[in-house]
């Protein structure tokens, strides 16, 4: 449904005034992949890994710097101004922070009206408060105002906002990242029915592992704009192949005492400055595996199993 | 193991505009020497108020009763003068955003070296070897360019780092951290929590580590206290939590948290945090739970200690009111 091929988005940082210089921040260099029809695809890594420009950019809210975007068959990264307004229904975005994305001066009801009416619905009304019981809301929220809510509250209207034009895909921004855990688990339920009810294909974006596995089908690892490694949940999670992967995982907290991730496998450093990336393969300064030909030269993806694809130089000597 | 803190039935009611606002409801733990003991609930429960409340640094508009026995002496009952050789010198804090408790027009150095020399009465010379020793101590291999650095120059990782070890200049009793890995990537925050682990095996002072991560509480934490709304509703060491959780809260809790190494259906609670401006009566918890009798509504349930070292406040186990 959704393919990304050698997606680019450079950002142009300019240094000096009189004698300017401009050094190019690859916050997404060289991605591919493909997101199936009703498929969750999550994309993990670490802040500046270049996950949410990935997502703005298939959506061209960036314009990409190269590489090409289809969605079912139509070239996105082709289309005119006037064409991609007509496919934007079909496309809809979900952002972390669920006040800042709500408009302070609109009703609950405005807000979710409002693209109905950009797209000359009918029946807005009654949509509205179908979408608002379709999110676990009722027609009383309806007169509210974002503030008078809560975060949990805030995050469905943006949902139901989203879901307003009936899309086919959607990119899921760290949409529960701002919430709390009892709230998450409501909110990520729902996301994972209204996906069951409408037949949607998600893109989602988290630092949080956790949160991944228990909604991706399939899962991307990022590392200063590229991607690192490609596969379903079970592969990456349970047989993960790149050292960082496996770092990321060893990283994370796991809610049961008896099994304490500390001290098991070292993590080495912090993730270098996108405007100096290293040579070679991006990862060498902290890996702990890191040779020779690390630093010179960048691997190319390999397919190590059906499906289960990873960038590294020693893929498979690695115990 | 000594008790270092014992806080008894505090209560902290908080004035506002829009009415009094009761943020803690009778919270009563303690902290033994050289443990690390976990605070943890949802936003908003009161787990930054009690720390804030410790170290006596709450806005005037708060009221405060009940005891705080830091070593045996009530800290409710110090003057501001013995207040401040406390702060900083027996009892440190850290708090999530390193970017902020630094200051960012002056050098790492003036910012160490003060401390330093305050607490220690050392002069300049001295504070600044002290300076390096603590920084090489909290894993920052270059102590000379990072006193010749201004915070921004730093990583978050790093500006924690420092704090840490500026926490630790005077050798505290207790170490207060308040979410001290929320704002960190995953990797830093495993860096971070291993060298309060190592720090604390070394040095063994007490940490009160306060956070809203089972999973960080899981990997440091000796005991926990898990708090809701204002209360603290379980206390329990680690493994006994999460092994053997009571309280409906605790319950709920740990089924909602997504665990990395297995999909497993998430339960979430019903409802949502109540407003302290006007609290549910008699256990606060009741509007939410499952198993909630007539009782629930009206008495509040006290802290009791269910099976040696595992203390539960609700109405299903009990308890000397019953």
């Amino acid at each position: 449904m959704i393919r990304v091929e050698h997606l680019k988005k450079y950002f142009p940082i300019t240094h000096g005034f009189i004698r300017k210089k401009i050094i190019w921040l690859k916050a997404v260099d060289d991605v591919s992949f493909g997101i199936k029809d009703g498929e969750t695809f999550g994309l993990v890594g670490e802040s500046g890994s270049g996950k949410s420009t990935t997502g703005r950019t298939l959506l061209r809210l960036y314009e990409p710097t190269g590489g090409k975007v289809y969605f079912n068959d139509i070239e996105v990264t082709a289309l005119s101004k006037q064409e991609l307004k007509e496919l934007r229904p079909k496309m809809q975005i979900i952002y972390q922070d669920p006040y800042s994305s709500l408009n302070p001066r609109l009703t609950i009801f405005e807000i979710i009206a409002e693209p109905l009416r950009e797209y000359g619905h009918e029946n807005v009304k009654e949509t509205v408060l179908e979408l608002l019981e379709a999110v676990g809301l009722s027609e009383e929220h309806a007169k509210k105002y974002p503030d008078e809510i809560s975060g949990g509250q805030c995050q469905r209207v943006a949902i139901a906002r989203a879901l307003a034009l009936n899309p086919e895909f959607l990119v899921l921004d760290e949409p529960t990242s701002a919430l709390d855990v009892s709230v998450q688990a409501q909110v990520l339920n729902l996301l994972e029915s209204l996906q069951r009810e409408r037949n949607l294909t998600y893109l989602f974006i988290s630092h949080d592992l956790g949160v991944v596995r228990y909604l991706a089908d399939r899962v991307g690892v990022m590392y200063l704009g590229k991607l690192v490694e490609v596969g379903t949940i079970e592969q990456v999670f349970d047989n993960p192949a790149h050292p960082y992967t496996r770092m990321l995982l060893s990283s994370i907290p796991v809610p049961d005492p008896k099994a304490r991730n500390l001290k098991r496998e070292r993590v080495i450093g912090e993730i270098p400055s996108p405007l100096h990336p290293p040579s070679g393969c991006k990862f060498h300064t902290r890996c702990p595996y890191a040779k020779e030909i690390c630093k010179k030269e960048e691997p190319e993806m390999i397919e190590i199993e059906k499906g289960h694809f990873v960038r590294c130089h020693f893929v498979g000597e690695l115990q | 193991m000594k008790k270092l803190l014992e806080i008894n039935d505090l209560y902290i009611n908080f004035k506002t505009l829009w009415g009094v606002a009761k943020v803690l409801n009778g919270v009563s733990f303690n902290i033994r020497e050289g443990e690390i003991f976990g605070l943890v609930g949802e936003t908003g429960c009161g787990k930054s108020v009690t720390a804030l409340s410790i170290l006596r640094l709450l806005p005037p508009n708060a009221e405060i009763s009940g005891k705080i026995l830091f070593k045996g002496d009530n800290l409710l009952e110090k003057s501001e003068e013995e207040m401040r050789k406390i702060r900083g010198k027996k009892i440190s804090i850290i708090f999530q955003d390193p970017m902020t408790s630094l200051n960012p027009l002056f050098k790492v150095r003036d910012q160490m070296l003060d401390i330093i020399e305050l607490h220690e009465g050392l002069d300049r010379r001295s504070a600044e070897e002290h300076a390096k020793k603590l920084l090489k101590a909290v894993g920052l291999s270059d102590p000379e360019r990072i006193l010749n650095s201004y915070p921004h120059e730093l990583s978050g990782g790093m500006r924690q780092r420092i704090m840490i070890a500026m926490a630790l200049s005077s050798n505290p009793y207790l170490l207060i951290a308040d979410e001290p890995t929320t704002a960190l990537d995953v990797t830093i925050q495993k860096q971070i929590l291993e060298l309060i682990l190592d720090l604390r095996n070394q040095y063994n002072f007490s940490v009160l580590l306060i956070t809203h991560d089972l999973g960080v509480v899981a990997e440091v934490c000796d005991r926990v206290g898990v708090m809701y709304a204002g209360n603290i509703v379980e206390i329990a060491p680690t493994e006994e939590l999460f092994e053997n959780p009571l309280h409906p809260y605790t319950q709920g809790l740990l089924s909602v948290v997504p665990d990395p190494r297995i999909k497993k259906p998430l339960k979430p609670l019903k409802g949502s945090v109540p407003s302290l401006l006007n609290p549910p009566s008699g256990c606060r918890f009741h509007p939410r739970c499952f198993y909630a009798k007539g009782i629930c509504g009206n008495v509040k349930p006290e802290l009791h200690e269910h099976s040696p070292g595992h203390f539960v406040a609700c109405h299903l186990y009990g308890g000397e009111d019953q």
